[in-house]
């Protein structure tokens, strides 16, 4: 009996508790008299201080700061967006998780266990209370949440966000505290909270990004994870996603409430909270099971004709001589392109805009969403910066993404770069640039007699060309002016890319050139407007610019608007012809001539022997003249 | 020493820490007014107060409080209803304001209404007289401070029976003093426990002291039965009398001794003290419980 009694004091001290209540009878039923539990005011208390801790507070801080991060540069899409704001309470939920198990364990490491046993709310109450505390921390990020959507549209959304996956992030937030008092039963210790938060956040990260043969592929056990992203392998659109949130919230639900009947029952065995633990257990299983289940045939064949046949589900209007068409959500944005495009065609003459402008928004940047192999491969798609043709025609494709701040300018640029091309008698799409006998001499005269033999398979008159030289064509020049005057923002991004220096900065000339490469690198920053760069691209015009033609179009810019309308009202169809070189601007618009290459070189600071050294290190090779 | 109508009845009580005997066959009963527990450290008077405070049960031995049986949990629910408990060593939350932390207390001790909750913890803390410094956080209070907040949530809920572990344990004089006068008052209309050192709080406040040493009741009866105890067994001298089983020299430079007083000897009134030390045995070594 001793024995005995030794072991249950063993277990007391363990647990946190005093034998006298440990001892307490199975079954026993200690509910006190209706209308006196103390659970929900304990339950209030407690919740407050949830919420004031220092730890919680900087986790909401940093929720937020998360929160603006991921979400600064992006025009905002709710659709998307609300996936965003379940991923910013991440620190929110890991605090909360933090929290709650400290105050759990608050009466242990502070020793007020024994006071608290004495009085008539039992450890099993009180635990109950401090689950009912992280109601206030689930509040708290509801609150967040509700601020994150009101500031997104007041930055100007689209769409419409989803009920169950705003619910996401404050059910995560929820169950993090149920896990932090659970833990706090189970392992009554000041060490338990970081290792468990560890442990999460592993899982979490795990559980998100899946590797496969040294490969990260996109897996459906992510959806095992508190909080799924739109996709571990790239940024689709989120309408390219199957998304099982009614599970998923089954799922975090299951696990809250599996969390708190087992929390409660650490303190003893009853009948009530075998049943819920049973009960919350099945459900978790059963929503794993069918949230990782992957998209079904149906929805994938959903998925598929949002993408191969847009004109089904989208919805158009013309502006002006402009056919816009985009997916339902994106609607709002047609004024948003319409302000980029207009002052593109307005300035044209009137009778040389095309018949059949349009803009039509495109998900061909499916890479990491839900559509199958095939539909990608039967659209030509390739992953970011390819064109498809939709339906046959010719358009002006646009994402489902949109930039803010400084890098809006460049998405402004592009979109209105493409449309001028366009008008000018450019290529829009890849498949408007196709190869000649000419080219394909050219193109494989370089070439050894093996090399050719493998090289005919894609350089052959017809085929396909993935961009041409547009450069020094007034037409070029012609259409840059028209996108750059198109908004200031467009303005802006021309001037930089123009001015973009030729040698890295942190770097000197000297170095440069002895990197491998380097020279080159030079030599094409001196010949080549780098117009494009490392944005993820609207639109990704399939012809390039000399930096020359940079250069003049600035100059236009300098030049009355309604001046340069005026020319080019009278001089169209001679500006527009791919034989009329950029140098006739000059004469015509009293421009100045665009430096030499070897001006440039002197302006970077290089001196004859580097300057000779890039010469050298020119390409020469033969470039697809745009026709 | 039985009452009728007692508040606390033991009878036989035993509790093992391993191989330490803490308690071991302790009996009394007591009633409305102050008892004291006097006895050396690890004489098991703290064991004992949280078998009263239901935070500890007896490996043998039967207990009632408030003619309630601990043992029963449903029956240990309705004792901790009226129970105040001040435990020897109590933690607080240090974050939380005295009011906060009392209020806490108040809400466990099911006062869920709020406002009569909050009337009742002022209340309390003005009976401990912590009135000015309800809104201070209880890290910023001193000891003494920390051991009025202590005493303060134990007045909670107007307790029948108030179990108090060393409650003057580090207090200053004048803090002891207060200590006394709002103690005094409880004991009016309740039964109060409280274990001590201090002779001289037994002697200034109970009507009743059971001394305790090993776990063993020594004596149970009045403060003045604890002094009569050394009755003819106290005197003094100019010097150390070496036949003394104690001998300390006063502040009047004469030597009070205790023990066997030789023919002769010019003895004088016992006090408490000298009953208790004769009690206890001056060379008793501290018995610590596990």
């Amino acid at each position: 009996m001793l024995r005995t009694r030794t072991r249950r004091e063993t277990v007391a001290r363990w647990v946190g508790m005093s034998v006298a209540t440990l001892e307490a009878p199975v079954g026993t039923d200690e509910r006190v008299a209706r209308g006196r539990s103390p659970v929900w005011a304990l339950g209030q208390a407690e919740g407050r201080k949830l919420v004031q801790h220092p730890v919680f507070v900087t986790g909401a801080l940093a929720s937020v700061v998360a929160f603006v991060i991921s979400t600064r540069d992006q025009a905002p899409v709710l659709q998307r967006d609300d996936i965003v704001v379940g991923g910013a309470l991440l620190p929110l939920a890991a605090a909360t998780f933090l929290v709650a198990n400290l105050l759990t364990l608050r009466s242990r490491r502070l020793g007020t266990d024994e006071l608290f046993e004495s009085t008539a709310t039992t450890v099993r109450a009180r635990t109950a209370a401090h689950l009912l505390s992280v109601s206030w921390a689930m509040a708290t990020a509801s609150l967040l949440v509700l601020g994150a959507m009101l500031l997104l549209i007041a930055l100007g959304s689209v769409g419409k966000p989803s009920a169950t996956e705003l619910a996401t992030g404050p059910f995560i937030v929820g169950a993090s505290g149920i896990l932090g008092v659970f833990l706090a039963r189970w392992l009554p210790s000041p060490a338990g909270g970081p290792i468990g938060l560890v442990v999460l956040a592993a899982v979490e990260i795990w559980l998100n990004v899946t590797w496969t043969g040294g490969q990260v592929v996109l897996s459906r056990a992510r959806w095992l994870a508190p909080w799924v992203s739109i996709s571990n392998l790239g940024d689709p659109p989120r309408e390219l996603v199957v998304r099982p949130l009614t599970w998923h919230l089954a799922y975090l639900l299951g696990i809250a409430v599996l969390a708190a009947a087992l929390a409660l029952m650490r303190l003893g065995v009853r009948l009530a909270t075998v049943a819920v633990v049973a009960t919350s257990l099945a459900v978790t299983v059963m929503a794993a099971g069918i949230q990782t289940r992957g998209p079904s045939a149906a929805q994938r064949m959903a998925l598929n004709d949002l993408m191969a046949h847009p004109e089904r589900f989208q919805t158009c209007r013309t502006v002006g001589s402009v056919r816009y068409c985009a997916y339902p959500g994106y609607v709002g944005w047609i004024d948003r392109w319409d302000r980029v495009i207009g002052p593109v065609v307005s300035a044209v003459p009137r009778a040389a805009v095309p018949g059949d402008l349009r803009v039509q928004q495109s998900f061909a940047f499916a890479y990491g969403g839900d559509v199958s192999d095939e539909t990608l491969a039967r659209l030509g798609t390739n992953g970011r910066g390819a064109r498809i043709q939709i339906g046959g025609r010719t358009a002006i494709t646009v994402g489902s993404d949109w930039r803010r701040g400084t890098e809006e300018s460049g998405y402004e640029f592009d979109l209105a770069l493409g449309m001028a091309g366009w008008i000018v008698g450019l290529p829009v799409t890849a498949s408007d640039v196709r190869l000649t006998r000419q080219d394909v001499r050219a193109l494989l005269e370089p070439l050894l007699p093996t090399e050719r033999l493998d090289a005919r398979q894609t350089i052959h008159a017809g085929a396909v060309y993935p961009d041409c030289d547009a450069s020094r064509q007034a037409r070029t020049v012609i259409a840059l002016w028209l996108a750059s005057q198109a908004t200031a923002g467009s303005e802006a991004w021309l001037r930089d890319a123009t001015r973009r220096p030729l040698i890295p900065e942190g770097t000197t000339a000297a170095n440069w050139i002895s990197e491998e490469n380097g020279a080159g690198s030079i030599a094409t920053n001196a010949t080549r407007l780098q117009a494009g760069g490392d944005l993820s691209y609207v639109v990704g015009t399939p012809w390039f610019a000399s930096l020359d033609d940079g250069d003049l179009a600035l100059q236009l810019l300098t030049l009355p608007r309604s001046d340069v309308v005026q020319v080019l009202n009278g001089s169209w169809s001679r500006l527009v012809d791919p034989s009329t070189p950029s140098t006739d601007l000059i004469g015509l618009f009293g421009l100045a001539p665009p430096p030499t290459f070897e001006q440039r070189l002197r302006g970077a600071g290089l001196d004859a022997t580097q300057a000779a050294a890039v010469e050298a290190a020119r390409d020469t090779s033969y470039q697809v003249p745009c026709r | 020493m039985n009452m009728s109508g007692s508040t606390v009845e033991l009878n036989g009580i035993e509790k093992r820490f391993l191989t330490t005997v803490a308690l071991n066959g302790v009996s009394f009963d007591v009633g409305t007014g102050i008892t004291g527990l006097l006895g050396p450290n690890g004489a098991g008077k703290t064991t004992l107060l949280r078998i009263l405070a239901t935070v500890l049960s007896p490996d043998r031995g039967r207990v009632r409080l408030v003619g309630l049986d601990p043992s029963k949990a449903r029956q240990r629910l309705g004792i901790r209803r009226r129970l105040g408990y001040m435990p020897q060593e109590p933690g607080f939350h240090r974050n939380f304001t005295a009011f906060e932390f009392v209020d806490y207390v108040a809400i466990l001790k099911e006062m869920t209404n709020r406002r009569t909750r909050r009337r009742a913890v002022a209340q309390a803390l003005e009976l401990a007289g912590l009135s000015a410094v309800a809104g201070k956080k209880i890290r910023a209070l001193s000891g003494g401070m920390r051991r009025r907040v202590a005493l303060a949530q134990s007045l909670l809920g107007d307790p029948e029976l108030l179990v108090l572990d060393e409650p003057t344990a580090g207090l200053d004089p004048e803090q002891r003093l207060r200590f006394r006068e709002a103690v005094s008052r409880l004991g009016e209309d309740r039964t109060v426990i409280l274990s001590t050192h201090q002779t001289e709080d037994v002697a200034a406040l109970c009507q009743r002291v059971v001394v305790m040493s090993r776990g063993q009741v020594l004596l149970d009866g009045s403060a003045r039965d604890v002094a009569e105890v050394a009755r003819g067994k106290v005197w003094l001298s100019d010097r150390r009398d070496p036949g003394a089983r104690l001998s300390w020299r006063t502040g009047e430079g004469r030597h009070r001794n205790i023990g066997e007083a030789p023919p002769g000897a010019d003895l004088v009134p016992p006090s408490i003290e000298d009953g208790y030390l004769l009690l206890i045995g001056a060379d008793a070594p501290d018995q610590d419980a596990a």
